[in-house]
């Protein structure tokens, strides 16, 4: 076959229109904010920050509005940015409350949906996906998804433990792998180069799609696509990387990462480990590389112990259940890491905001303490939301109707300008937020 | 559950637990294994029946009871069903449940409002199973509702389970949803390991922890998330193991590393380890290049001993023919092939042998065993001699070596023969000499006799040069054949003068006091003067200063260009030096004190100070040394002489160690005469080591007037440089002296203190009178006035010694020297015919270091003698020179000595070829094993092969093929014709700086090294080819089936694409191989489906995958590949799904089966299945223990995870009983784990099995510490953890849900209670209660147990009265409560987790048909493992899968509404 009169690529692209892949057709390229984003307003982003196993059951609380609000002990490390906080108190997902306990009340967190128990994993699109599948084309990544706390692989009362350590869900069926290396995430953000005949090899792989797809039943064509959109993306990543051009209106404050790339591995010492994870989810927002991300501290029902605190005799999910003035000790650090986040991105100066007020810091858990106590959930959104979102409130809905936590969902994924009427068993945002 | 409920038992009761498989006998009544063919068959016929769907069958009560169901019977069963829930079972939900369970807020997800019919209560079957499962707890109704009567409860109960049970019939060996199962992080790692071999691939080791779903494991694909990140992760994995891909010359292989660096070194250490296989390492001499150490001719060296042992311990049966070379060889781990021509040799005919192979033989056939040392060290003797080896690193160049080992003629033209003679010796000493003439091989091929010296003209043959007597020292030599007159002479002298010894000492004694001159008073005693001279000299009374040699000519001046430093020497060492300056002063390694004196010794030179003195008087003398180089040295030795005329003695001695000082002074005052010298040397110590700069210093103080002091440093340290001799302070001149003498100082006189002559010289120095001085004078004159034996009186020893120095020739009287030199008056030679000898007498006194020298040579190579003065026929003649101080009796072959030849003579040449006939059987080395050549500091070569006798005598012509493969492999893999041209353009820029003769001696080797270059660019191109079609063999086995030609045609095609975008052959070959690994159908355990409503048979690609990943975790190996790719592997019945008869091809399966079982890749079974369904997997990271309670558990932790991999693997293996698992009698520990357990004894090194465990607490998992320490919490043990652990996982009983905010308990136990007093405390509040019941008291039995799994020292209340009633104490009752009693709970848990384990998936009703077969057969069958895992790979779950329309998806699947 002489190769100079065919190229693969062509056909393949042309491959790729037969195979009909829904997921496809639906995805605009990356690289596409040229045409859409001619604004001056810097972008509104949102990070999901998770702390599983609740909080201390009676430190945990706000009192009063504005300045004067007055803060449990938990929250005493973001006491100086109640001015750019809201406290939310009282909203739940009722499917959570069906299941056992921990991961069920765990793995729907961010879609409310009822979770397949037994051998079978099924949850709901967690709110950050969604908004990364509607807007994740306007940046490199569509979001990013990180951890520092490695999976639990096993089954526990009858659920998998997949539901304690994943809150971010690309589909009902499929959690979003997360990143617990910080080198790697790092990668995710700056590795452009990619090397010469990657593209050619992804080409490849795509191409044995039409093959495979032929004979596999629709179930394992869904489970199949899942890679090969992956590849997909891949594949437009590296064809857009270098092509961003100039770009029109806003752009980011930084365009290289201003710190090193971490080293290889997972760090031992677990306040490093933290402190990476933060400074690279920073950087996403500073350098616009995604807008949505999701950084799980640890797990439900998670194993890590905290010597630095010279607290090392229980791990996290045993302390949790103690309430003692350790387990504060360890909200407390939890909380360190979600005002380290916040106050360096009230660093970043964005015009007249800061990159804070351009964003949303969503805190959550599992469940309120303990106990497995998940008809109320401990919620702080810190950050103005692109001036969205009114600071200093303090807001009680647990003895109203439809306290629905998606509710708070459906009124962040409307700031991201994700216009949903009704999002997993929620039906209107909440109108105070 | 399965089983009908006996109406007449107390459901509340709970000692008669709902165990399925009561009706076990009666569907397979039919079945009594006896063997295992028989078995075999039984399990295909049991699979038979599966497929019919009818396996089993079990009375039912109340419906049709005792009597195995049809198909047909469904129908009518499901009428009847459907009348009783109409009549009773509605009604009754309708009463007793619908309150709480209707609706939209229906409790716990039970809606019993759309159950109105059979019809509909049959489409959500996980309903009726939850439903099932509360009735059988008993947890409904609740105890606060209204209760059921217990008739109707059975009546509901007993429906429910027989409804249940027709549905899973209905539907038995449903494939059930297999979601598309992508590899597990380990499966992709273990497919790695095995699919490139290397096992420390571990590509996934940043990918996302996996995670579980199914029955808890993590290769059920509901739980595998994809993302792009995760693909950039399995591309990069892919690429990374690529690296690891070796190009060989005709395919490719992997390596644990990816550097060619590393690919190299590999392939060196395996021809390496070929070359080990026969050869063993010699003694390699060290070889000093330009500062550089190098190891030389080590390695590859016959192990002869024991090929020699052999053949002399099994000589008798092997000659007797009881045994042969071939068992010996195999007994003796000895190469046969060389072994034999061993034998051969020594056993054949050696007449036509060589010299040296004669000798050998002739050795060998005398020796018995107990020789082998000494005929060894004669081999090894004789290659010492006979070869010589070559430094490798610049083979090739003209002038340099052709090969590293090299025959090495021992033949000369001429020999020397030096003898030294000992001293001091008082009888004549005796030189034989003798040359034996010897045929060789030559002339017994050609002449068939012996040379007859009858006939051949053979007189003188061989010439003896100039035989002599020579003297270290270069004094004259003395001539054999002038002997005889010097020894008159010196005869003469020594009988006209020693006779008149008094009067020589009385001429001493009058010189001492007169000043008339020696020659003087000679003259007038009619003395010889010069003999009186030495007499003086002799006594001690010269009056001459006698001389200090060694004398530094070399000033040092301003060291180091430091302007205080000064000294003498030479610039290296020896020297010495001063500090001038009033500081310390550093540089280099050395620090010097402020005004000090420092020397430096060299190996083989001593630093001295010479004091001589200059004022006669009494003195003190102390003083010090220290190291002044406290970096390197080790230390120096130190001697403090005082010389005193002829006399030396030594004040003070020591030995300085590095780094340290050391003081000195004497202890009585010395007295010491003008001339005398003080003397202090400092020698290197050991003579070997340069960093020894010694600061000295010392003080002489005069005690007697007047009373002078001379301190070395003070003396000498401003002027050193003036002068050497340097004067004093006080202006005496020469008292300074600094030199460097040879060490060991010249050993001084021999005379002692009480030998006479120092007897006589003292009484003169003492005044004593004359006529003792008289008398000891004429004592002496006796003494040395005899000379022959005859005569000789008895003489004390010191006076023989004395007489024998005195009549040495080379004696304090130099006898010698005065005698008249001899005339060199024709020819010094003297001549021999062979094995005549030659006997020289030596005189008696002739001396000490002197040394009897010849060369011999045959006469015709007299290179003065002309052509015709040869004697004919000398051209075949070959000597041997035999040289002793002892009579030569006779002649003997000696195989390591010289021969003696005529230049180009025949006899040459026959000796070379005899030479190399031993050389042929017993190279010095088989093969250059080092391969790596380190013998030049500049190497041309970079790997040398040298194995031809390896090769002639070891190998077979397959291992040579293969030698010769892996040597082509390195060269391919290292690149090495490339990288010579490399070198070699190094080699002779670096040359030409300075050496241009080696430009030249280089030039020739430019164009074959550039061919041969070329020729490996086009044998790289060649290879292309073969790479492409290994990726190609790696897709299919990759990919777990054959690829289309397409799929082939792509592979080549995504090649061209990436060399067309100018990469590599290298690089696109990799990324081809990163695209196989990268594809989903490496990623992805793909199956293909049908569009049809039905199950079908999987292909039997397919089911080796699944069967591979079943056991092994991970592709199937070539056997298995290779029934696949014939089509034996998926059994016939399940091709055309009918079960007529017993197929061939289902034995294959379990034959397969079975040998995939016995395989140590089972071990991955251990962990990928029992691990992870006993949550232990990874418990060797486990890090939730407190580190301060439970220090050792972190070191610990390995070997508790590596004990139960152990024990499953082998149960696995070895097909045990699954019942161990529960209640074993053994283990498998190592050392520090045995002592953790407190075993009573202890292990070895590694790991045992051990038996009897069970009396000391362990066997089982429940004795396990990874059980024991992972149900427990970071601090203490918590008997919750550990009984629902029991309950949940070994039981598989389902338990309630826990009540939200349950009160939490303290980790560290409140003063007073125990662990168990606390839970009891938290489990009496009644919504605890009702879980812990049934929990607690397992942990309670474990509780001697402590959070690590030791057993406590103080006993603890482990009784216990358990949810159904049984009261135990103890772990051990615990494990006998649950292997007997619980038994059939435990084996169906074990039996459910094995299958959704292998099927990937949850546990559906619809396998519990299968699930009730796999745990009869058990029962019969020993519960061997293997039966359990062969009825899973023939059932049809795991050999079918449903089609794409199949029936009955969602009812029975757990999903979510």
């Amino acid at each position: 076959m002489s190769r100079s009169q065919f190229s693969r690529r062509t056909m393949l692209h042309g491959l790729g229109v037969t195979m009909a892949l829904p997921w496809m057709e639906s995805f605009p390229a990356w690289g596409a904010r040229q045409k859409n984003q001619a604004t001056d307003q810097a972008p509104t982003r949102m990070a999901i920050l998770f702390s599983g196993c609740g909080f201390h059951s009676q430190h945990w609380w706000a009192k009063g509005q504005g300045q004067a609000m007055e803060l449990g002990p938990v929250l005493k490390p973001i006491h100086d940015l109640r001015h750019k906080m809201v406290f939310v108190r009282g909203l739940y997902n009722a499917e959570a409350l069906k299941g056992n306990i921990h991961s069920s009340q765990t793995g729907n967190l961010l879609s409310g949906a009822p979770l397949a128990s037994g051998g079978l994993i099924r949850s709901g699109t967690s709110v950050d996906q969604l908004v990364a599948q509607e807007i994740g084309h306007l940046t490199k990544l569509p979001s990013l998804v990180l951890g520092c706390e490695t999976s639990n692989p096993s089954v526990h009362k009858n659920y998998s433990m997949l539901y304690s350590s994943h809150i971010s869900w690309s589909s009902p069926t499929t959690p979003t792998p997360l990143e617990v290396y910080p080198a790697l995430a790092f990668d995710q953000l700056f590795k452009d180069k990619t090397q010469t005949g990657d593209r050619s090899v992804l080409d490849a792989v795509l191409e044995d799609a039409t093959d495979f797809r032929r004979n596999i039943s629709k179930q394992d064509r869904q489970k199949l696509d899942e890679y090969l959109n992956s590849v997909r993306e891949i594949e437009q990543r590296i064809d857009q990387a270098g092509k961003q051009g100039e770009v029109q209106g806003w752009r980011p404050t930084l365009d290289e990462p201003n710190i090193k790339r971490p080293q290889d591995g997972i760090p031992q010492d677990i306040v490093e480990h933290m402190r990476l994870m933060s400074d690279i989810l920073v950087l996403a927002f500073q350098t616009d590389t995604t807008r949505v991300c999701t950084l799980k501290l640890n797990n439900d029902h998670g194993t890590l112990r905290f010597p630095h605190l010279g607290i090392d005799y229980m791990i996290h999910h045993l302390l949790s259940h103690t309430d003692n003035e350790d387990w504060l000790t360890v909200n407390q650090f939890f909380l360190e890491q979600v005002a380290y986040i916040a106050k360096r991105l009230d660093l970043i100066q964005e015009g007249e905001r800061t990159a804070l007020d351009n964003s949303m810091l969503l805190l959550c858990s599992s469940m309120l303490n303990g106990h497995h106590d998940a008809t109320q959930l401990p919620v702080v959104l810190l950050g103005g939301g692109g001036g969205q979102i009114q600071g200093g409130q303090n807001l009680d809905y647990l003895d109203r109707p439809n306290r629905q936590m998606c509710r708070l969902y459906l009124s962040m994924m409307n700031k991201m300008g994700v216009q949903r009427t009704e999002f997993g068993d929620a039906t209107s945002p909440l109108p105070e937020i | 559950m399965f089983t009908p409920t006996n109406p007449s038992s107390s459901i509340a009761n709970f000692d008669r637990p709902k165990i399925p498989g009561a009706c076990a006998g009666h569907g397979n009544a039919w079945f009594k294994p006896k063997g295992v063919i028989e078995f075999f068959l039984a399990i295909a016929m049991s699979f038979v029946f599966h497929f019919s769907g009818f396996s089993l069958a079990c009375p039912e009560v109340g419906l049709a009871a005792n009597q195995e169901y049809q198909q047909e019977d469904f129908p009518e069963q499901e009428q009847e069903l459907d009348a009783v829930f109409k009549r009773q079972i509605q009604p009754l939900l309708n009463q007793f449940c619908s309150d709480c369970h209707q609706g939209e807020n229906a409790e716990a997800e039970i809606d019993l409002q759309p159950f109105q019919s059979l019809e509909s209560a049959k489409t959500q079957l996980p309903v009726w199973q939850k439903i099932r499962q509360v009735l059988s707890t008993n947890q409904m109704p609740p105890t606060d509702s209204k209760q059921l009567p217990l008739e109707q409860q059975q009546q509901l109960e007993q429906w429910v389970t027989t409804f249940l049970k027709i549905q899973a019939r209905a539907h038995a060996g449903d494939p059930g949803p297999v979601i598309l199962r992508r590899l597990s992080n380990d499966e992709y790692d273990y497919t790695i390991q095995d699919l490139t071999g290397v096992a420390s691939l571990q590509p996934t080791r940043q990918f996302p922890v996996d995670s579980g779903a199914g029955e808890g494991f993590t290769n059920s694909g509901a739980a595998q998330g994809m993302s792009p990140a995760m693909v950039t992760k399995y591309l990069d994995a892919a690429k990374e193991v690529a690296q690891h891909a070796v190009l060989l010359p005709d395919g490719i292989e992997f390596s644990p590393h990816i550097s060619r660096r590393d690919h190299s070194d590999q392939w060196i250490a395996k021809i390496q380890g070929f070359y080990r296989q026969h050869s063993i390492q010699g003694s390699g001499t060290k070889v000093d290049l330009q500062g550089v150490q190098f190891d030389t001719n080590q390695g590859g060296i016959i192990p002869i001993d024991k090929y020699l042992r052999a053949t002399l311990e099994y000589r008798s049966q092997l000659l007797t023919g009881q045994i042969k070379l071939a068992e010996v060889a195999a007994v003796r781990a000895l190469n046969l092939k060389y072994l034999t021509t061993l034998w051969n040799l020594f056993n054949g005919d050696s007449s036509g042998q060589s010299l040296w192979v004669k000798d050998l033989i002739h050795a060998w056939q005398q020796s018995t065993v107990d020789a082998v040392p000494e005929l060894t060290s004669k081999i090894v003797e004789t290659q010492s001699v006979l070869w010589k080896f070559n430094s490798v690193g610049q083979i090739g160049r003209s002038g340099g070596p052709n090969s590293w080992m090299q025959t090495s003629s021992n033949l000369q033209a001429q020999q020397e023969v030096r003898i030294p003679l000992s001293f001091p010796t008082k009888d004549p000493q005796n030189i034989f000499l003798a040359a034996k003439e010897f045929a060789t091989h030559q002339d017994h091929l050609d002449n068939g006799r012996a040379p007859n010296h009858e006939t051949e003209p053979s007189s003188n043959t061989i010439v003896w040069q100039n035989p002599r007597i020579e003297f270290a020292d270069g004094k004259k030599s003395i001539f054999l054949k002038e002997l005889p007159k010097l020894q008159a002479k010196i005869r003469q002298r020594m009988v006209d003068h020693l006779p008149k010894t008094r009067q020589y000492l009385d001429a001493v004694s009058t010189l001492r006091t007169t000043d008339e001159s020696a020659e003087e008073l000679a003259a007038n005693q009619h003395l010889d003067a010069k003999l009186l001279n030495r007499w003086v000299q002799l006594a001690g009374f010269s009056k001459t200063d006698f001389s200090i040699t060694g004398l530094y000519t070399d000033r040092l001046a301003g060291v180091n260009e430091l302007p205080e430093i000064n000294g003498w020497g030479s610039p290296a060492t020896p020297s010495i030096i001063t500090n001038a300056s009033p500081e310390t002063v550093s540089f280099s390694t050395l620090t010097l004190p402020s005004r000090g004196v420092f020397v430096h010794p060299s190996p083989g030179k001593d630093s001295v100070i010479v004091w001589q003195c200059p004022v006669q008087g009494e003195y003190h003398i102390h003083g010090m040394l220290a190291d002044a180089d406290t970096t390197c040295g080790n230390g120096v030795k130190w001697q403090l002489q005082l010389k005193s005329r002829g006399e030396t003695s030594i004040l003070s001695a020591g030995e300085l160690r590095s780094s340290a000082v050391q003081e000195f002074a004497t202890e009585k005052p010395t007295s010491i005469t003008k001339g005398d010298c003080v003397i202090l040397i400092v020698q290197s110590g050991n003579n070997d080591h340069v960093c020894d700069t010694t600061q000295v210093d010392f003080t002489l103080s005069q005690i007697d007037q007047p009373q002078k002091n001379w301190n070395l440093a003070n003396d000498i340290v401003d002027r050193i440089v003036d002068a050497n001799p340097l004067a004093d302070s006080y202006g005496n001149s020469q008292v300074w002296h600094f030199c460097a003498w040879d060490s060991p100082p010249k050993q001084e006189s021999v005379f002692s203190a009480t030998s006479s002559l120092s007897q006589w010289r003292q009484a003169i120095l003492n005044d004593e009178p004359a006529d003792v001085i008289a008398a000891l004078a004429q004592r002496i004159t006796q003494v040395v006035s005899v000379w022959d034996n005859d005569s000789r009186a008895p003489l004390d020893p010191k006076d023989d010694l004395f007489r024998t120095l005195i009549q040495q020739w080379d004696g304090p009287l130099k006898w010698l020297e005065d005698a008249e030199s001899p005339s060199n008056a024709g020819s010094l030679d003297f001549f021999s015919d062979s094995e005549q000898v030659l006997d020289f007498t030596l005189p008696a006194y002739l001396g000490g270091g002197a040394t009897f020298v010849t060369t011999a040579s045959i006469r015709g190579n007299l290179n003065n003698e002309t052509q015709e003065k040869r004697i004919p026929n000398l051209s075949n003649l070959a000597f041997q020179i035999h040289a002793s101080v002892n009579p030569i009796l006779e002649f003997p072959f000696q195989p390591t000595a010289p021969i003696l030849v005529l230049t180009d003579s025949a006899a040459q040449q026959n000796a070379i070829r005899e030479m190399d006939l031993f050389c042929k059987v017993f190279p010095a080395a088989l093969c250059y094993s080092r391969i790596v050549p380190v013998d030049e500091v500049v190497t041309l070569t970079l790997y040398h092969r040298e194995d031809e006798p390896l090769q002639r005598l070891f190998l077979s012509d397959d291992q040579c093929q293969e030698l010769d493969r892996l040597w082509n492999e390195l060269l391919f893999v290292s690149q090495q014709p490339l990288l010579t041209t490399v070198v070699f353009e190094q080699i002779s820029e670096f040359a030409t700086q300075d050496r241009p003769d080696l430009v030249k001696a280089f030039a020739t080797m430019r164009a074959p090294i550039y061919r041969r270059a070329e020729e490996f660019k086009q044998a790289l191109l060649d290879s292309q080819a073969s790479h492409l079609a290994a990726a190609k063999q790696f897709a299919s086995l990759a990919w777990r089936r054959p690829l289309s030609a397409a799929e082939f045609q792509a592979l080549d095609s995504l090649y061209e694409e990436l060399r067309d975008h100018e990469l590599s052959h290298d690089a696109s070959f990799r990324l081809v191989l990163a695209r196989i690994l990268t594809s989903p159908a490496f990623v992805y355990k793909l199956e293909d489906t049908q569009d049809i409503a039905t199950a079908v048979s999987i292909s039997d690609f397919e089911l080796a995958t699944r069967l591979s990943y079943f056991l092994w975790s991970s592709s199937p190996d070539q056997e298995l590949s290779q029934l696949a790719v014939r089509g034996e592997l998926v059994p016939d019945q399940a091709k055309h799904g009918d079960g007529s008869n017993d197929s061939p091809t289902s034995l294959r399966l379990l034959e397969q089966t079975d040998r995939m079982l016995k395989d140590p890749r089972t071990k991955r079974m251990a962990i990928q299945f029992a691990c992870q369904w006993l949550h232990v997997r990874n418990f060797d990271t486990n890090n939730d223990k407190n580190e301060t309670l439970y220090p050792e558990f972190l070191k610990l932790r390995q070997d508790m995870y590596q004990e139960t991999v152990m024990f499953f693997e082998d149960l696995f293996r070895n097909d045990g009983s699954i019942l161990d698992i529960v209640d074993s009698d053994h283990t498998f520990v190592n050392r520090s784990l045995a002592q953790h357990y407190g075993f009573e004894k202890l292990p070895g090194d590694g790991w045992e099995r051990i038996d009897g465990v069970r009396h000391q607490g362990r066997g089982g998992v429940l004795g396990m510490a990874t059980i024991l320490a992972s149900q427990s919490g970071a601090s203490r043990t918590s008997p919750i953890l550990r009984g629902n652990w029991v309950s949940e996982t070994l039981l598989g009983e389902r338990l309630p849900k826990p009540p939200a905010n349950v009160p939490t308990l303290p980790e560290s136990l409140p003063a007073g209670l125990t662990a168990r007093q606390l839970i009891q405390l938290h489990s009496q509040q009644p919504e605890c209660a009702k879980c812990h019941v049934r929990i607690d008291p397992y942990g309670f039995a474990l509780e001697q147990y402590d959070a690590v799994g030791r057993l406590r020292s103080q006993r603890v209340d482990t009784q216990t009265i358990l949810f159904d009633g049984t009261s135990i104490g103890g772990a051990e009752q615990l494990k006998s409560y649950l292997s007997t009693q619980r038994r059939k709970n435990f084996v169906h848990q074990f039996c459910k987790k094995l299958l959704g384990f292998a099927l990937g998936r949850e546990v559906l009703l619809t396998d519990e048909p299968l699930l009730q077969d796999i745990q009869t057969t058990l029962a019969q069958s020993d519960y061997r493992f293997s039966v359990a895992v062969k009825m899973i790979v023939t059932s049809k779950q795991f050999l079918e899968i449903r089609g794409q329309k199949y029936q009955n998806q969602s009812r029975q699947e757990g999903l979510p509404k």
